[in-house]
């Protein structure tokens, strides 16, 4: 996993145990972007994957005493604590986040604009990160989080299986059934495009 | 079964470029290997999207800056259940196991049953809690095999599960997240320990299985109906004992016997499952 690799995360992990705030600190640089990928997949609003990110973060230095570092990945563990963390936010913010209002319409993901970024850049993300979402929304909650957790974090099946609590052969049949139901959500979205057009 | 199916309809080469993808090194759009598998197809437009998802620039960096800074605010500080002594949690350190043994010595008439018996109704925050973690920490160290630990690990998840019903009864709510959080931690470790005897010890993987599956089901009733007596502020730790229990049955499912399959669906009838969507009407 190369994207991922760090060579002395067990040390880092061991220290911060003992209360190392800058050994804590260089696993949150290496590990704050893939939480936020994670969190900002599921969430609408940048500044709330960003507040959420922290959080998760604070969780982790909070439990980090009971981790294992020869028990269970680093990783898989950090993102089962973020994925916690996301569900107490959907809860916390229901009007706003809900799994119930994750149907959300294209055209209100393509009106909400990133004012935190050149327009230039941030109107074709922001519309990437719409499509992402309008697709993602049609799958069940577990397809989600497998299709994220894999293909848009990076992380292995055993660390998948960590961060969602089931073994690694429960992570790869779930992810084959994701995928192809995501498949079908695609095509339905582009259909759907394409009638709009034509109409 | 399932599997089986998979890797008969889905050759090795449609697992490598899934791997690959999943690496961060997506393929490019309409290549052949998008046409063939559906799946590779789906992962990749995945993989290709994950540019819209990263943070803005300079966002670690200053984010780093600040979680640091109320980290050392609180002098580093975590909550007194979790601190550490050395690298180890200090009601896992050798010397508080021993001082618990002479602190049953020294007692003389307090035997180790009505220790334990007495220690069924100390509850998160009372005065002489500590002592029962210690006493489920030498419990876990005294059982040496994985059968023993993970049996122990679902029976201390089922004390936290009536240590937080006591603490709804008596409305110490702000206790509620350190009973929920060890639950946590018993239900995983079970879901491992389960895991793990699959491939050496089935008969007896399966069995713990069945046993953990009917105990999360059966407690799920009881988590449903102490959700609707708290208020607001505490139920957010009732929902996540509900994913905790729904996630270790979902751990165990694949260890299940054949014919577990239909007794698992049972129970989940049993329980009122509760979906995302209910989470968010809260």
């Amino acid at each position: 996993m190369p994207e991922r690799q760090h060579a002395d995360e067990a040390r880092l992990v061991q220290q911060a145990q003992k209360g190392d705030i800058e050994a804590f600190g260089q696993l949150y640089e290496f590990y704050a972007p893939l939480v936020f990928r994670f969190l900002f997949s599921h969430l609408d609003d940048r500044l709330d994957a960003e507040d959420l990110t922290e959080d998760v973060f604070i969780r982790v230095w909070e439990a980090l005493p009971g981790f294992r570092v020869q028990g269970v990945p680093f990783g898989g563990y950090l993102f089962r604590v973020a994925r916690n963390a996301l569900y107490d936010h959907y809860r916390r913010n229901r009007r706003r986040s809900s799994g119930a209002e994750l149907n959300l319409e294209w055209e209100s993901v393509q009106t909400a604009g990133d004012f935190h970024l050149d327009p230039a850049e941030s109107v074709p993300r922001d519309m990437e990160h719409g499509e992402l979402r309008a697709s993602l929304a049609k799958l069940r909650e577990d397809y989600r989080m497998v299709l994220t957790l894999r293909f848009l974090v990076g992380l292995s099946t055993e660390e998948t299986a960590v961060a969602m609590r089931r073994s690694a052969g429960a992570v790869r049949v779930l992810q084959h059934r994701a995928l192809l139901s995501l498949r079908q959500a695609i095509e339905q979205q582009e259909s759907e495009e394409n009638g709009r057009q034509t109409f | 079964m399932v599997a089986r199916l998979f890797s008969k309809k889905h050759p090795t080469e449609c697992e490598e470029l899934l791997e690959q993808i999943a690496q961060n090194q997506p393929l490019p759009t309409g290549g052949p290997e998008n046409e063939v598998y559906p799946m590779v197809s789906a992962a990749n437009w995945l993989a290709h999207r994950r540019s819209a998802l990263e943070p803005r620039p300079g966002f670690v960096r200053a984010s780093r800056q600040r979680l640091l800074a109320r980290l050392r605010a609180r002098g580093g500080k975590r909550p007194w259940l979790h601190r550490h002594w050395g690298d180890i949690a200090w009601w896992q350190h050798p010397l508080a196991h021993l001082a618990l043994v002479v602190l049953l010595v020294a007692s003389g008439f307090l035997s180790a049953s009505r220790l334990t018996a007495a220690s069924r109704a100390w509850l998160p925050g009372d005065l002489l809690y500590p002592l029962k973690p210690m006493a489920e920490q030498a419990a876990l160290l005294a059982s040496l095999t994985k059968e023993g630990d993970a049996q122990l690990h679902i029976q201390f998840a089922h004390r936290r599960l009536i240590e937080a019903q006591s603490l709804v009864f008596e409305n110490r709510y702000e206790q509620i997240p350190a009973a929920v959080a060890d639950f946590d931690h018993h239900v995983s470790q079970a879901v491992i320990l389960v895991n793990q005897m699959a491939g050496v010890q089935q008969d007896e993987a399966r069995s713990l299985a069945t046993e953990l599956q009917q105990a999360l089901t059966g407690q799920m009733g009881m988590i449903i109906l102490l959700t609707n007596l708290t208020p607001d502020t505490s139920q957010a730790e009732f929902h996540r004992l509900l994913i905790i229990s729904e996630d270790g049955v979902l751990g165990v499912q694949n260890v299940l016997p054949p014919d577990g399959g239909d007794a698992q669906h049972q129970g989940w009838k049993l329980i009122p499952r509760v979906s995302m969507h209910e989470l968010g009407e809260g």
